[in-house]
Parts: C-alpha cells; sequence; structure tokens
C-alpha cells in the first residue's frame, strides 16, 4: 500500500489528483519546483522521521534558502532530536543567518542543544564538519 | 572444431539454462549511468522475478559494488526485499518463484539466477541477516558453530576459533563470553540480531545480506547494529535492505531507490539524497508518497 | 472493580460463568463417582499383592491380573513405537518435502484429506483390517505384534496430524536461518524441525495413546485371548550379549490378553466375586493411563520450555 500526500496541507490524497481537495493546492505547480523547493516544503511533513532526514539533506546540501524556515521550525518545535538535526545542518550551511540562529540558540532551554553548540564552536570549520558527518546520528554529542 | 564447440555448447545450455552468446550480447548493451569505484561483485543483468504469474522485479539492471555497503530503499511492496532475497536464492524455499536474466557473482562469474547452481555453495558465500532476529533455540556457541557444522567443520578446535573470531567480529564476545552455553533466547534483541550476524558471518561469505536488521530494535541497539556494519565492510560486501532512508544515508555507500518491482535509480548515496535525477526518487525521499 | 464496577453489568456475564461452572462440574463429578466407586468396589483386591502377580482364575478369590498388565504394557510399547516410526516421518514428509504439484501432489493432497477421516473411522473397521491384513495375509498370528501393529493404525492419523500441527508452529524465520548458512533439507529437519516440533508431537502421542489403551474392539477381533496362564518369554539371557533375538521373535509372536479385555471377561462373569476383581482392574487401567499421560505431560513441558518463540 502506497499512500500519497498532498505537498502542502500532508493529508492522503489519491495518487492522480491535480487539485488537492483539502487545501486547492495545485499539483501541477509542484512538479514544476526543483528539488532544493521540494525539499523545503517537506520540511512540514507530517512524519518526524522524514523531517529528519529531510534536515540532514537540507545540511548537505548547504541550502541557504532553507534558514528562514528553520528559523520558523525552532520557534514551534519541541522535539530535542529534531532541533539537534537543524543545529547540525545550520552549522553545516554557515552562512550569516545561519550563525545568528546558532547564537540565538547557545541559550537555548535544552541542555543537549545549548551544550552541543558551545561544544562545536570552539572546533575549527573543517575538524568540526568531519565529526558532524560521523556523529550525525549520536544523541549524545 | 566448430562443430566440437557447437555440440559443446548445445549441451552447456541444456544444463546451464543460458549460452555465453546470450551473455555477450548482453555485456555490449551495458549502459549503467553511474561511476564505480572497485571492483563489482555482484553484476545483475536484466533480471526479472515472478511469484507464479506476478512479475515482482522487473528488469533490473544494477552492479554491487566489492567491500561496499549498498542500501536499497522504497516504499513497501516495492521489491527491494524481493531483490535482496534473489542474491542467496532464498525464494527457491517456496513454490512458485521464477528468474529471468542474469545475476553475475564475480569474480567466479557464477550466474546466480541460474536454476541448476549449487545452493548451498551459494548460501554459504551470501549469508543473510533478517528483519526479526532469529537465533536458532540453542546454546550461544551451538548458533554461531551451525553454519561451521552443516558445512562440514568437525574440528573442535578450529570451530571454537571461529565462534570466537565471529563473536568478536560482531561485537558481541564481551557481553557473551562467559555463558556462551545459555540458550540464545536469553540475550536481548539487539544482542540477538549480533548473534545473527555472527552466525551469518562465521562461515565468511563474500556477502552478507541485511533484510531491514534494525526495524525490531531500538535506538540503541540500532545505533550499535549500524556501527557493526560499517566496520564488517573492511572484510565483506555488504547489501542492506532498510525502509529508514536515514539508515540508508548514514551507513551505506550506494544506494538504489526501487518503486513497483523496478530500480529507479542507483548511484552514489550522497548524489542520490542530495541531487536525484529521477522526479520519482525526489518525490520519495520528500515524503510525497510512501 | 468486580462489585462495583460497571464491566459486571452485563447479563451474559453474570450466568456464563455460573453455566460454564455446572457443566464443568458435572463432568469432573461423573469422573469422581467413577473413580471412587470403582476404589471403594476393587479396594480389597487392590491392595492386596497377589492380585498383580497371579494369572486369570476359575477361582475369583485366586484370579490377578499379571498377563492382563504384561500384555497392555508390551502392546502399548509396540504401538508406540510403531506408530511413532510411521507417524513421525509422513507429517514431516507432508509438511516439509511434499511437492504439491504433478500426480505426486494429487497423491498427496488425497492423503492429506483423508488423514483426518481415517481418525474418525470406527476402531472394530480396524480390527478387521489387521485382521485381514497382519493375520491372513502376513500370518504374524494373534500376537503381540500384530495388536501393537493394529493399534498403531489407529493411533497413526493424530499423530501425524499432530506432528504437522507442531511442525506449521515452528516460524518461517528459524528454517530461513538455517537455510541462509547453507544447511541441506535433511539437516534442518534434523537439527530444527524434529526438536522444535517434539513437544507437540508427544502431545500427539498422549492423545492417541490414551485413546488406545481402553481399546478392546479391535483386540478382540484380531484374536486376543481372555485366559492366559502364562508370561511371554523375556528376550534376555544369561550370558553376553544378554540379549536373544530368537527369544525377542518368540515374545513378538506370542499370544497376549490386555486389561480392558480381562475386565470385560469378568464382567460378564455371573459371579459377585468377579465384579470386584473388574473393578480392582480397571482402576488398574485408569492409573496407567494417568501415569502414561503424566510422564508425556512432564516430558512436553520440559522440551516446550525450551523452545518458546
Amino acid at each position: 500500500m502506497i499512500h500519497f500526500f498532498c505537498p502542502s496541507c500532508w493529508r492522503v490524497i489519491s495518487e492522480n489528483i491535480i487539485i488537492c481537495p483539502y487545501c486547492h493546492y495545485d499539483l501541477r505547480k509542484f512538479n514544476t519546483l526543483g528539488y532544493d523547493d521540494k525539499l523545503i516544503l517537506s520540511l512540514r511533513h507530517p512524519v518526524k522521521e522524514i523531517r529528519r532526514l529531510i534536515i540532514f539533506i537540507i545540511g548537505l546540501k548547504k541550502l541557504k534558502k532553507a534558514v528562514a524556515e528553520f528559523e520558523r521550525m525552532i520557534e514551534g518545535e519541541d522535539d530535542p532530536i529534531i532541533l539537534l538535526e537543524i543545529v547540525k545542518a545550520l552549522v553545516k550551511i554557515n552562512s550569516k543567518e545561519a550563525r545568528e540562529i546558532l547564537d540565538k540558540m547557545r541559550s537555548h532551554r535544552f541542555q543537549i542543544i545549548s551544550r552541543y553548540i558551545e561544544r562545536i564552536e570552539c572546533l575549527p570549520i573543517k575538524e568540526f564538519y568531519d565529526k558532524t558527518i560521523i556523529f550525525n546520528n549520536r544523541y549524545t554529542c | 572444431m566448430v562443430m566440437a564447440n557447437f555440440i559443446i555448447d548445445s549441451i552447456k545450455s541444456l544444463f546451464l539454462g543460458a549460452t555465453d552468446k546470450s551473455m555477450e550480447e548482453i555485456k555490449s548493451k551495458e549502459q549503467y549511468g553511474y561511476k564505480m569505484e572497485g571492483d563489482v561483485k555482484l553484476d545483475i543483468k536484466e533480471l526479472n522475478f515472478y511469484y507464479g504469474e506476478f512479475k515482482a522485479l522487473k528488469n533490473i539492471n544494477l552492479k554491487i559494488p566489492t567491500k561496499k555497503i549498498t542500501a536499497l530503499i522504497g516504499p513497501s511492496g516495492c521489491g527491494k526485499t524481493t531483490l535482496l532475497r534473489c542474491f542467496n536464492r532464498m525464494h527457491d524455499l517456496y513454490p512458485g518463484s521464477r528468474y529471468e536474466g542474469f545475476i553475475i557473482f564475480h569474480p567466479d562469474g557464477i550466474n546466480i539466477a541460474n536454476p541448476h547452481i549449487d545452493l548451498l555453495d551459494l548460501r554459504r558465500r551470501v549469508g543473510m541477516v533478517f528483519q526479526r532476529p532469529n537465533p536458532f533455540p540453542k546454546s550461544i556457541f551451538e548458533n554461531v558453530a551451525y553454519g561451521l557444522r552443516v558445512n562440514g567443520v568437525k574440528n573442535k578446535k578450529l570451530i571454537e576459533e571461529r565462534v570466537e573470531w565471529a563473536l568478536q567480529s560482531a561485537a558481541l564476545w564481551d557481553e557473551v563470553k562467559d555463558r556462551l552455553n545459555d540458550n540464545a533466547y536469553s540475550l536481548s534483541g539487539g544482542q540477538q540480531q549480533r548473534l545473527c550476524i555472527a552466525r551469518a558471518i562465521a562461515i565468511e561469505p563474500d556477502i552478507v545480506l541485511f533484510d531491514e536488521p534494525t526495524s525490531a530494535l531500538d535506538p540503541i541497539s540500532t545505533s550499535k547494529i549500524e556501527e557493526l556494519i560499517m566496520t564488517l565492510k573492511e572484510r565483506l560486501t555488504i547489501i542492506i535492505v532498510t525502509h529508514n532512508m536515514q539508515q540508508a544515508a548514514r551507513v551505506s555507500d550506494y544506494t538504489g531507490f526501487m518503486y513497483l518491482g523496478e530500480l529507479i535509480e542507483f548511484d552514489k548515496t550522497q548524489k542520490i539524497f542530495t541531487v536525484p535525477s529521477q522526479k520519482l526518487t525526489e518525490d520519495y525521499i520528500t515524503g510525497r508518497f510512501g | 472493580m468486580n462489585k462495583k464496577g460497571k464491566i459486571a453489568d452485563s447479563k451474559a456475564d453474570i450466568i456464563y460463568p455460573i453455566v460454564g461452572f455446572i457443566a464443568f462440574f458435572l463432568v469432573i463429578s461423573f469422573l469422581i463417582t467413577l473413580i471412587i466407586d470403582i476404589l471403594i468396589d476393587g479396594f480389597e483386591k487392590l491392595v492386596d499383592p497377589s492380585f498383580y502377580t497371579s494369572y486369570p482364575s476359575r477361582f475369583p478369590e485366586k484370579a490377578g491380573i499379571l498377563s492382563g498388565w504384561v500384555g497392555t504394557m508390551l502392546v502399548m510399547a509396540g504401538a508406540i513405537f510403531w506408530s511413532l516410526i510411521i507417524g513421525i516421518p509422513a507429517g514431516i514428509y507432508l509438511e516439509e518435502y511434499a511437492t504439491k504439484r504433478g500426480i505426486i501432489g494429487k497423491i498427496e493432497s488425497i492423503i492429506e484429506l483423508n488423514i483426518n477421516n481415517l481418525a474418525a473411522v470406527p476402531a472394530i473397521i480396524y480390527g478387521l483390517l489387521a485382521l485381514g491384513i497382519f493375520v491372513y495375509r502376513f500370518k504374524f498370528g494373534e500376537s503381540i505384534l500384530t495388536a501393537g501393529l493394529t493399534l498403531s493404525i489407529l493411533m497413526l492419523p493424530v499423530i501425524v496430524v499432530n506432528t504437522r500441527e507442531a511442525i506449521r508452529r515452528i516460524p518461517r524465520d528459524i528454517r530461513e536461518g538455517a537455510y541462509a548458512v547453507g544447511a541441506t533439507k535433511w539437516d534442518t529437519v534434523r537439527d530444527h524441525i524434529l526438536p522444535y516440533s517434539l513437544g507437540g508431537i508427544l502431545t500427539g502421542l498422549i492423545i492417541a495413546a490414551s485413546r488406545a489403551i481402553g481399546e478392546t474392539a479391535p483386540l478382540v477381533t484380531i484374536g486376543a485371548l481372555t485366559f492366559i496362564a502364562f508370561l511371554p518369554p523375556a528376550p534376555f539371557v544369561s550370558e553376553f550379549p544378554f540379549f536373544s533375538p530368537e527369544k525377542a521373535w518368540e515374545l513378538f509372536m506370542s499370544p497376549f490378553t490386555v486389561l480392558p479385555i480381562q475386565i470385560f471377561n469378568w464382567v460378564s462373569r455371573p459371579q459377585a466375586a468377579f465384579q470386584i476383581n473388574a473393578a480392582a482392574a480397571g482402576f488398574v487401567l485408569l492409573v496407567l493411563t494417568v501415569l502414561m499421560n503424566a510422564l508425556a505431560y512432564y516430558y512436553r513441558q520440559k522440551v516446550r520450555r525450551k523452545y518458546i518463540w
């Protein structure tokens, strides 16, 4: 059984629908989107595992476009694992906006986040990239 | 001379099911779009697989690299497990399965899809770890030794050495060395799965197939198994089926995306996830369907 | 939760346990009454050691069940032996090897269908079958061997069905795990299928043997005697190797009686004293059945505890 989701409101729709019956999103528009835009849309995916993967991929691709979306996500996110994944992605993107967000998160209410930022900020950029790639699944590092 | 060759060929084709000629034809049609580093272990060409009348795999073309981790991803029912179980011919246990095409096992050049090959030898060289830990209800020692025993190893000392080696390779030795005679069911789920990995590598296969090895395990056990798989690739070729894309991204060097019995895209893992070339792959990774 | 909770409010929930308990109590009370009754009736004989060590006699006070219980033991041993060596391989074949294709597959499916029917065939029909085949065709005579074979046919369907069910309970993963390390089919059957299904097979054996131990009709049909004043020869000799095949053959071919026939014989006598003997012998038969069950149960639990999926 394969389920199809509307890429805008993420409700289950059937495969060949053109306009989403729930949110009236035009799927023809979706089909013209590039991979980067699709990734950013999927940051609202209801399944946490997929969200986490998308954040990870955005980190790999160093997508600067996604930083604003990350900022929005950090506001409402309660899951430390997702937050940690976002932090890792932001570190990899390493743009001016990304650094600003990281700076703000230094005093985040989750210790796991604030400690992580503290620990990596003292590493030179190159070494710290390697570390994040190797340890990208360790909740503890 | 020509006559003799012809006769030999026709006898060969009678027994092996395929002539060398058709092999060459297919070789000349090679058209895989990705670059491969190192040697090819399994060369899959125009593979079709049927359950009775149902065509479960459609024209799969794929090269599995040696001593690398290859992941197969895709939505459930896409045929990734079916493809995996072709590599050690597990389907043959059940009636109604039929293979067409070639799975060339390098360096010997055996065609795994040939119905007349020696299955016992194949399964000795292509080990498998299953979705649910499935140790035998015997002692921990016997579980690992079983593969050696059925393959005719009689020397007790040798068996003991191999069992210790396998358990150490599976990062389980320190946890079980004092209770090798306990029943394997006294172990935790993650330990049981590592025991199954030890059982699979004890007979020193060339390839180990992992069929969603961590789907029944907790996160800590999962990360242990993943670490173990990454260390095993120094010695073995590993093919892993997983529905957890993050796992594929974490552990694998190459990734194949399958959909409805077809291989849609196969490439380096980094490339599949960052710049997929097919729209279907994009949509699957971004969670548009699943 | 019981008294004030809402769960027990439904009428069915109150009535059903009461009805169920009454039904259960009825059955149990019949059984207990029966046991107590024959125990009381046969008590004076049961405590008399010579009852177990003397042969049947015309005089009720001298009559014993020696040939009866020895015969029952020997016949049951034979029946269990034959039914196991035929039934287990048959069950394993049908479950593991049967191809289910072609002409052989057709035959297999007919056999499969009829195994369950066989269990429902009246015992006396098996007696007639055994009379025709073992007594007249193979000339085994009215012997312990014939009796064992006859009862084994009776037990066979139950054992085959239970063997198959026990095999089917073994998870597919375990089998695949064995094949995946290069085991042959025979390796898998010998090292996994057979040992893991032993618990279920023993359950089948209990059910089958408990039914067979009380069977009278087929044994009467093949010509079991009611009056035997000797024991079959023991197949042991004093010199090495302490076992003589000739004597063993003699044992297999000797005439026999069994406890149920002995009981039937005594019950049909007019003298009241024989009724006491019958009750006592009945109690012995019951104890034998219970002992057999207990032994098999104990062993089965031991096996089962080892293999829990």
